[in-house]
């Protein structure tokens, strides 16, 4: 359970759902067509053929800008309320997915399965989208204790008390990295509640909640390491668009068309980076499983042996050999497990 | 001897003085000091109250007989919910909840020079709305008139109950204090002629929001009384400061030449000085607003250097700027005599400069307010509007046309763009003329009118007729006005004398067409480019009757008929005046072949065009490329291309496509 090799196994892992990943960014790429083309269409049709428009290239002009939507407002405001209602919608849809995402994590070694996945999709939604509404209370009353806490034993509740910004200074530099910890940790915490409700397929969303926070508790640095990592991860990619953005510069056909591309993967991967974290808290969960339980080898060797679920050979042989480099690293006990995994994977759809 | 030592030591000990008197700049009078105090004030921190004396010397400047006085009582405009101001102002912030909150003066006693008590014969009057309720007009009938020249001394003994901050006055939290509006200050009565006077009259309004002060030039000698500790900031020149036995300590300022009188105590101040020629510039700053300082000096420095090399030299020795505490918000952003507040700011990017643009702005308020006096109850736009003006000139001299109010991380606006934008964004800017009255407007837009559409006519103005010709224009305003109270006209006045004499006849007689619909109209600009058409010349096709007089059909079948023609297109170019405003334009043609023709359009008709008969086809249009006419609200459809250039669109629409998807992705926060 190194957590580095989890979070290399979560992102190798990720490319071997490389349908998955692509058709999850396509979904995200044509809704978000759906609002860039109209856009672009008003703005050709209203001040495409002005001479002013030539000022939006080298850098944003304000006055040009304001000016049409000064004009043209009203045409861009069916727009903004297209993506007022499409964002709230979009995050109904990837709970429902959610469902398939992390059942096809947990059944990697047979490859994906627009079937199955779709399948998983219609099955946990209920269950996901319960434990979304819990995961918005506690980050709700976190914040809520939080800032709330602050403001009215430091302020007396009443912003008429406020005697000198350092009070928010003071209390943020604080607070923040408080809550962007809590945050993040209540988050992962989702995760693994949602690997450990397909995986053992359970409907209590709070008590397999309760459950996975205290797994987390109990494995916190390697599970909060590889989360990190995955964050990490996600920084990186933007600071490298933020590296590159100002090179490339936008200023021709040909320097647009290379940002629209570096945008384009930088989505990509900003989505990668969700499923390498999905994929990682999966081969953790399995790994804090098989220490925890190792009787669990043994009761599944004996449905194995009853013949439920042979293991595909090919899918063995392959994993074998992906994970042949990183398993120098794992330690006798991992060693152990990872011969077992793709038994403990042979539950795909059998109790369904 | 030891009697003497006692007496020696007393003196010691009972009072601490130390002189800061300075040599004054000027040894004359710069002003016709016609209002001048002597006050001696104390603060009671506890009470929230100011105890005072007042001297008053007044000098009847009118060749009318003055029968009585009139005073602003303007504190009385926070006393309750009765008064004018208070039934106007509700955008000033929640009403106090406590007794302590409300503020109120009143005038204790009042004797001319001779011992006369004029006190029973003082009452209220309502000049402006008569609301019986408002007690921010006093009228004291005198026992004996003041003939036209003749000095009149009138002593006075006023309590002043400081509010909660409103309207930049008042305290706040334990000891954060700004004191304007203070005193029982006395009207202008300006005498027949004067600012249209049809007969000699008390120019004495009420408080009323957004209308502010109007008061005449003086000398002020006022002694402040507050405990140690305190540090104080006022308008003036500070002459003394002296430790008292009882705890506080009384500073002296002397203000001359000035037409007001403010001043500020708090023991959290931190002084920070700085210099630009013969000005000292002094910073009364929080200390959690300490990273602001170079952002304020600096500012002020900018806006001293520019107006004295454009407008005119800045004639005081002090000018203090004074940071409010967050919670002391309500009192920033205004401007006193040598004496301004800025804009509280903890920590702010470097690009941000909201701190710069405030403090420039009541900066030049020391020109278009304080040396020419106008009248901000009547002409708000005289001050507000010309200061706006020249805060986004020097916003943009010193920080960037394009940049100069936000520079950070691609996001860039100047200071005359926002200007611009307040005007032209509005919902209805057919609101009210720039020339009513504060109290007048009755469906808001006061501000975006008086101070933004203000600053941006004279930006359209600087630009038709050149920035020399308007420098020389204010100028000469300043100038001739300066230490006097001037109208709308005074200027427009000036307006048209130095644009004759700098360029004849060129905009007509006179720019009257011009000021009547900026200042006293609520015309909108708003010209347009509406098509463009290139159509191949073709001769005439139909029935034409030959040398004998017969009739031939002729159709494009007959070869033979064509003629060579010089022109192979005929182009029109199309355009329409959208609003009411007219404004003599340049229009800017250009052809395929790159050849470009300058036409001129008087703005006049709904609709104009231009037809030529070229080989080349009309590529473009520009109406007014050089962007003179900044008033338009609509500076992108002035202009219409054959050739558009889709790079723009393609750049913004990747741009979209990617927030886009990044807000998508976002809701991965969520779960």
């Amino acid at each position: 359970m190194n957590p580095i090799i989890v979070f290399f196994k979560g992102i190798s892992h990720t490319f071997r759902l490389f349908l998955m990943w692509l058709l999850l960014f396509l979904l995200i790429f044509v809704l978000g067509l759906t609002v860039a083309v109209p856009f672009a269409g008003v703005m050709e049709e209203s001040i495409g053929n002005s001479l002013e428009i030539s000022k939006l290239l080298p850098a944003y002009d304000h006055t040009v800008w304001t000016d049409f939507m000064n004009a043209h407002g009203d045409k861009i405001s069916g727009l903004t309320s297209q993506v007022r209602w499409m964002i709230p919608v979009f995050l109904l849809a990837y709970i429902f997915l959610s469902g398939g995402i992390v059942k096809s994590f947990a059944t990697i070694h047979e490859g994906f399965s627009h079937q199955r996945f779709m399948a998983a999709c219609t099955k946990y939604f209920w269950r996901f989208f319960r434990l979304f509404a819990w995961l918005m209370l506690f980050q709700g009353i976190v914040a809520a204790l939080l800032y709330g806490g602050a403001y009215f034993i430091g302020l007396g509740g009443d912003f008429g008390n406020l005697r000198s910004e350092s009070f928010f200074s003071n209390t943020g530099k604080i607070l923040l990295p408080i809550h962007l910890f809590l945050a993040t940790f209540i988050a992962m915490v989702g995760d693994y509640t949602k690997v450990r409700m397909v995986k053992e397929d359970t409907w209590f969303v709070l008590r397999e909640f309760g459950r996975s926070l205290g797994m987390c508790l109990r494995y916190f640095f390697r599970t909060y390491f590889v989360y990190l990592l995955d964050i990490a991860l996600l920084v990186g990619v933007y600071a490298l668009y933020l590296f590159l953005a100002p090179k490339i510069g936008m200023t021709g056909k040909a320097a647009i068309l290379i940002m629209l591309i570096v945008q384009t993967l930088v989505m990509f991967f900003r989505l990668g980076t969700r499923l390498f974290a999905i994929g990682s808290a999966s081969v953790m969960y399995d790994g804090i499983q098989r220490k925890e339980n190792p009787q669990i080898v043994e009761e599944i060797s004996e449905e194995e042996r009853a013949g439920i679920t042979p293991v595909p050979a090919p899918i063995v042989a392959k994993e074998e050999q992906e994970s042949a480099d990183l398993d120098d690293e794992f330690d006798e006990e991992d060693q152990q497990y990872n011969e077992r995994e793709h038994i403990v994977d042979w539950t795909p759809y059998q109790d369904e | 001897m030891i009697r003497y030592a006692l007496i020696v030591g007393c003196f010691f000990i009972t009072s601490i003085s130390i002189s800061y008197a300075q040599k004054a700049k000027w040894d004359r009078a710069l002003s016709p000091r016609i209002a001048n105090y002597d006050i001696s004030v104390t603060l009671d921190t506890a009470a929230k109250t100011l105890t005072g004396k007042e001297l008053l010397t007044w000098r009847n400047d009118s060749p009318d007989e003055i029968e009585e006085l009139r005073f602003h009582l303007y504190l009385n405009a926070y006393k309750n919910t009765e008064s004018t101001f208070l039934k106007n102002g509700s955008r000033f912030g929640r009403l106090p909840d406590d007794e302590l909150g409300w503020g109120w003066m009143d005038v204790v006693k009042i004797e001319d020079e001779d011992g006369n008590d004029l006190t029973p014969g003082m009452e209220f009057i309502h000049p402006t709305d008569g609301n019986k309720e408002d007690q921010t007009v006093l009228r004291v009938p005198l026992r004996k008139a003041i003939d036209p020249g003749e000095t009149a001394e009138f002593n006075i003994d006023f309590i002043s109950k400081l509010p909660r901050i409103i309207a930049r006055t008042g305290f706040e939290g334990e000891h954060y204090y700004f004191v304007v509006q203070w005193f029982p200050k006395v009207g202008v009565y300006e005498e027949k002629g004067e600012r249209g006077a049809e007969e000699g009259r008390w120019n004495c309004h009420q408080f009323i929001p957004y209308t502010e002060f109007y008061a005449d030039f003086g000398v002020y000698n006022v002694e402040i009384t507050v405990p140690q500790g305190y540090v104080v900031g006022a308008s003036g020149v500070l002459q003394e400061e002296q430790k008292n036995m009882n705890g506080t300590k009384t500073v002296s300022y002397r203000a001359e030449d000035v037409i007001d009188f403010a001043w500020t105590a708090s023991p959290d101040f931190e002084e920070k000085k700085d210099k630009w020629k013969d000005v000292d510039i002094r910073l009364l700053i929080q200390p959690e607003h300490k990273g602001s300082t170079e952002k304020y000096l600096q500012s002020t420095k900018n806006a001293l250097e520019y107006m004295d090399k454009y407008v005119g030299e800045y004639p005081y020795t002090t000018f203090t700027i004074v940071d409010p505490p967050i919670y002391g918000i309500g009192s920033s952003g205004m401007e006193y005599p040598t004496l301004i507040t800025g804009l509280p700011a903890f920590t702010i990017h470097e690009g941000v400069r909201q701190v710069e643009m405030v403090t420039i702005h009541e900066f030049v308020h020391q020109y278009f307010m304080q040396m020419v006096a106008s009248n901000e109850q009547e002409e708000v736009w005289l001050d507000e509007g010309f200061t706006t003006y020249y805060e986004n000139r020097i916003a943009d001299h010193y920080y960037g046309e394009k940049s100069s109010e936000v520079d950070v991380g691609g996001y860039k606006r100047g200071d005359g763009e926002v200007s611009r934008l307040n005007y032209t964004g509005m919902s209805n800017p057919r609101v009210a003329a720039c020339a009513t009255p504060g109290w007048d407007f009755k469906i808001g837009g006061e501000r975006t009118i008086m101070y933004h559409k203000t600053g941006l006519w004279l930006k359209t103005l600087e630009r038709m007729v050149g920035i020399e010709t308007l420098d020389k224009i204010m100028q000469t305003y300043f100038e001739r006005w300066k230490f006097k109270h001037p109208t709308g006209t005074d200027f427009i006045d000036v307006a048209n004398e130095v644009v004759k004499r700098e360029h004849g006849d060129k905009f007509g007689g006179d720019l009257n067409w011009f000021f009547d619909q900026v200042v006293y109209g609520t015309q909108v600009c708003d010209y347009k480019v509406r098509s463009i058409s290139n159509r191949k010349q073709t001769d005439p096709i139909g029935m034409f009757e030959n040398a004998n007089g017969k009739k031939r059909w002729r159709d494009r079948r007959d070869e033979e008929d064509y003629a060579d023609k010089a022109a192979d297109y005929r182009s029109r170019v199309l355009l329409e005046r959208v609003g009411d405003m007219i404004v003599p334009l340049e229009v800017f043609v250009r052809f395929d072949n790159g050849e470009e023709v300058l036409e001129t359009w008087d703005g006049e008709s709904r609709n104009h065009e231009f037809v030529y008969e070229r080989p080349e086809k009309v590529v473009s249009a520009h109406i007014d490329p050089e962007q003179k006419i900044l008033m338009d609200i609509d500076l992108n459809n002035n202009s219409l291309t054959k050739e558009p250039d889709d790079e723009p669109i393609l750049k913004w629409a990747s741009k979209v496509l990617f927030w886009m998807q990044n807000a998508l992705q976002s809701t991965f926060f969520f779960f």
